[in-house]
Formats: C-alpha cells, sequence, structure tokens
C-alpha cells in the first residue's frame, strides 16, 4: 500500500491561521464573559461564590485552553516550514528557505509609519557591562527601552539572553569596517548572517544613552522576519530564543516558581502576562495593577523577599522591555497575572 | 487647538515616543461606545500611571496636553487594539 508522506504547506499554514484566530476568538469570549459578570445586577452571597469560582477556576481554564491553540498554531507552522524545507532538499544556511520574504534593502528595511532613520551617536559598544546595564549586581537587567513597535515578545527574549549570557551577545555582531553591523541569527538551527547600516528609525529600541545592542538586533530581526519592521509586531518569546540561538525554544503555560527556576538554571526565560480584563481598570480611578496585559516580560532572578519593599516571602523579578515598570511578584502575584513561560536550554 | 507632536498609533504594549516622552500603552478598550486607555507616561518630573479617555486631554507637567485620540479594535490574527495619541497645545 503506497504511504504519503508529508503535508500540503498551504493548507497547514491556513490551519495554523484557524488555530490561531480560535484562540484569540476564545480569549476574547472570556473578556466578554468577565465583563458581564463583574456589570450583573446581581448582588448576595451566591453571586459572590460564582464570581470566586468564574475567576479561580473557570476563566483560567479558558485562558490556558486558548494558550493551547495558540501553542498548537505555532506547531502547525513549524511543520509547516520543516515540510518547505524538506521540498527544498534542505535549503541551505542563510537563504531565505522558510519561505519568509526578505528585505529588499537588508540594510535598513521598511519602516512603515515610523519616523525616518537616524545614524546612530557613535560606534555601539557590545561590552557585556554595557549589556547588562542597570540593577545591582544580583539583580541586573538589560539596557533596553522598547520603542513603537509591539516587538516586547522578541526584546523580552533577546534581554533574557543578555542577562543569561551578554558575551553571547557581544559574540554575535561584528562591527564591519565600513562602519556596517553584522549580527549572527539563526534559521533552522543554521546561522543566518545579516548586516544593517549604523542607523535606526526614530522610536526603535534603544538603550539609556541612545541607540544600543538591543537597536542593532531589532534592526537586524526586521529584515529577519521579513523585511519591514511591522513584521515584529506580535509575536512569542520561544521565536525569539530559536532565531537568536539556533536552538530549541520552549512555550509552556503557567509554571511554578521551582519549574521556572529549573529552566532558568538551563538558560534564558521569558514569561508573558494575561490579557488583562478592562473591567479591572476601565471605570475606576485606581488604576489598579502595575502588569501590563497581554505583554511579554523577561525573568531576572528570584529572591526571599521584596528587595524593594521588604516584604517576606519567596518573589521573582520580571522584567519589562520598556525599561520601566519591572515587578517582584509573589508566587501568587505572578500566577494571578501571568499565563505562558518561554525558555531555552544554552551554554555559557 | 494645536498639535504639537503626533499623532502616533502604536499598539497595547508597545512605549512610543509623542512630545519626547516615552509612553507606555499598558491597556485600551472601546467600551460602550467610550475609548479609554491605560499609559504609564514618562515626562522628566516623574512617571505616573494614568487612565485617560478620548476627547478629554490630559496635562503632563513639562510636557504639555496629551491628547487620546482614538482606540483601534484588535483586528483577530493581525494585530492588538491600538491607540493614537498626539500632543496637543
Amino acid at each position: 500500500m503506497p504511504q504519503y508522506l508529508g503535508a500540503n504547506v498551504d493548507e497547514l499554514r491556513e490551519l495554523a491561521q484557524f488555530f490561531d484566530t480560535s484562540g484569540q476568538q476564545l480569549s476574547s469570549i472570556s473578556t466578554v464573559l468577565t465583563t458581564r459578570i463583574m456589570r450583573s445586577s446581581w448582588e448576595g452571597p451566591d453571586n459572590q461564590n460564582f464570581v470566586v469560582d468564574w475567576q479561580s477556576r473557570l476563566a483560567p481554564h479558558l485562558t490556558r485552553s486558548s494558550g493551547a491553540l495558540h501553542a498548537a498554531s505555532q506547531l502547525l507552522v513549524a511543520n509547516a516550514l520543516e515540510q518547505e524545507a524538506a521540498s527544498d532538499g534542505g535549503g541551505s544556511a542563510g537563504g531565505p528557505s522558510d519561505g519568509l520574504p526578505r528585505s529588499t534593502n537588508p540594510l535598513n528595511p521598511d519602516i512603515g509609519d515610523m519616523k525616518d532613520y537616524e545614524p546612530f551617536d557613535g560606534e555601539i559598544s557590545f561590552d557585556p557591562n554595557d549589556i547588562r546595564f542597570y540593577g545591582t549586581d544580583d539583580y541586573m537587567r538589560p539596557d533596553v527601552q522598547q520603542g513603537q513597535l509591539g516587538d516586547c515578545w522578541f526584546l523580552s527574549g533577546a534581554g533574557a539572553i543578555a542577562l543569561y549570557d551578554p558575551e553571547f551577545i557581544e559574540e554575535h555582531v561584528k562591527y564591519n569596517d565600513d562602519g556596517t553591523y553584522t549580527v549572527t541569527m539563526y534559521r533552522d538551527g543554521k546561522p543566518v548572517e545579516i548586516t544593517v547600516e549604523a542607523s535606526a528609525p526614530g522610536d526603535a529600541v534603544s538603550g539609556m544613552r541612545g541607540a544600543n545592542w538591543a537597536t542593532v538586533y531589532e534592526k537586524a530581526a526586521a529584515d529577519y522576519y521579513g523585511g519591514e519592521y511591522s513584521d515584529l509586531d506580535g509575536g512569542h518569546s520561544d521565536d525569539a530564543f530559536e532565531a537568536m540561538t539556533g536552538g530549541e525554544g520552549r512555550r509552556e503555560g503557567e509554571l511554578n516558581f521551582d519549574s521556572i527556576k529549573d529552566r532558568l538554571a538551563d538558560g534564558p526565560v521569558a514569561v508573558a502576562s494575561e490579557r488583562a480584563d478592562p473591567y479591572f481598570w476601565f471605570d475606576t480611578v485606581d488604576e489598579g495593577s502595575e502588569v501590563v496585559g497581554n505583554h511579554a516580560y523577561m525573568v531576572g532572578g528570584f529572591s526571599d523577599s521584596n528587595p524593594e519593599t521588604g516584604a517576606k516571602g519567596e518573589h521573582i523579578l520580571v522584567i519589562n522591555p520598556w525599561g520601566t515598570g519591572d515587578l517582584w511578584l509573589t508566587e501568587q502575584e505572578y500566577k494571578d497575572n501571568f499565563a505562558t513561560v518561554y525558555s531555552t536550554e544554552m551554554d555559557k | 487647538m494645536t498639535t504639537i507632536d503626533g499623532p502616533v498609533t502604536a499598539e497595547q504594549g508597545s512605549q512610543p515616543t509623542v512630545g519626547g516622552m516615552r509612553i507606555g500603552i499598558m491597556e485600551a478598550a472601546t467600551i460602550g461606545g467610550v475609548s479609554k486607555a491605560k499609559l504609564l507616561v514618562r515626562p522628566e518630573s516623574g512617571e505616573r500611571i494614568l487612565v485617560i479617555t478620548a476627547g478629554q486631554p490630559v496635562e503632563i507637567e513639562g510636557v504639555g496636553s496629551l491628547s487620546l485620540d482614538e482606540v483601534i479594535p484588535e483586528v483577530e490574527g493581525e494585530s492588538k487594539v491600538r491607540v493614537t495619541l498626539s500632543l496637543i497645545a
């Protein structure tokens, strides 16, 4: 009996899109239901019990299911890429074997509605001390200040790598004699060299002192992911780990502190927050939670107490790629706000 | 009313610069025809979280009057909710 092995790539991509859209719909349904429940005029203990049950049990089920659909979508995309590579005879290192369009000008990817390119103010330092720039010795932060793009997923992935092994960044960016920078990224585990000019759009990512290593990486990533800066709007940090390290990225649902520590011992870790419910901020003067919803953060470490407030109990440091808004959270606070853990294994 | 800088359109979760001030877009939504955004504004005088309503500009010390022009709904599978911000005088 003849066997057919493989897949129709277009069909796989369509299926992936359908899974992804379904996951988002599920998430939207959860938000709508929460809003309806909270705005209901139903009062009394039964209502309170219902709300508690919804928030603690039912809504998280929907969130996890939504995340599972997203993860399945990514798996389908990965299979499509694998199938394409196989059909192309394995592709070639550095080539666009994944079928993604590349920039017509890799040196300067399209900027869309961002402000015009501006040259860097001097040569950029890739000294590990400049990459892990601020904070205390125990809890350094990478010098990253996200700009106009919705690329928290990439910057948190890159920042987490920089935290784990700042020398990795130094080893993967080369300053050329002609004033350009060559960044080594990976596609299907094979190195891809991307050369960019020493300039960036106004409102690109930067550091406290202007353009820095993250600016160069973001520019290279804009070319890597399709040739336009807007190609970086939206994504997952496990993809950033794979693109930057060539290793296998891992995406998991909500983990406890011990499991996150295990991941952090082996490599960089990023986490993504849940979508915030407008109910909790829309009609109140109290601005509520400081966690940005649907946003990727780097994991900076753990402490037996909150170093900023002195509050007792184990806390996790989540670092916002905005360059501000870092948070120390208890395990319960973390679980209340975060739904996804991204990691990869790296050798230092 | 004069626009000093902008309009700038950016996704929830990003951090555009308006009037030289970085603004983190924490949340945004339109409910019952009212559009609002929760922002982390970062003027030199000190950062703070605020909720801004479309059509009701907020004065930011040392920067100017920040206006939420529009909240653009999420497009499933394509983009998160986006906001358009301007600095006006």
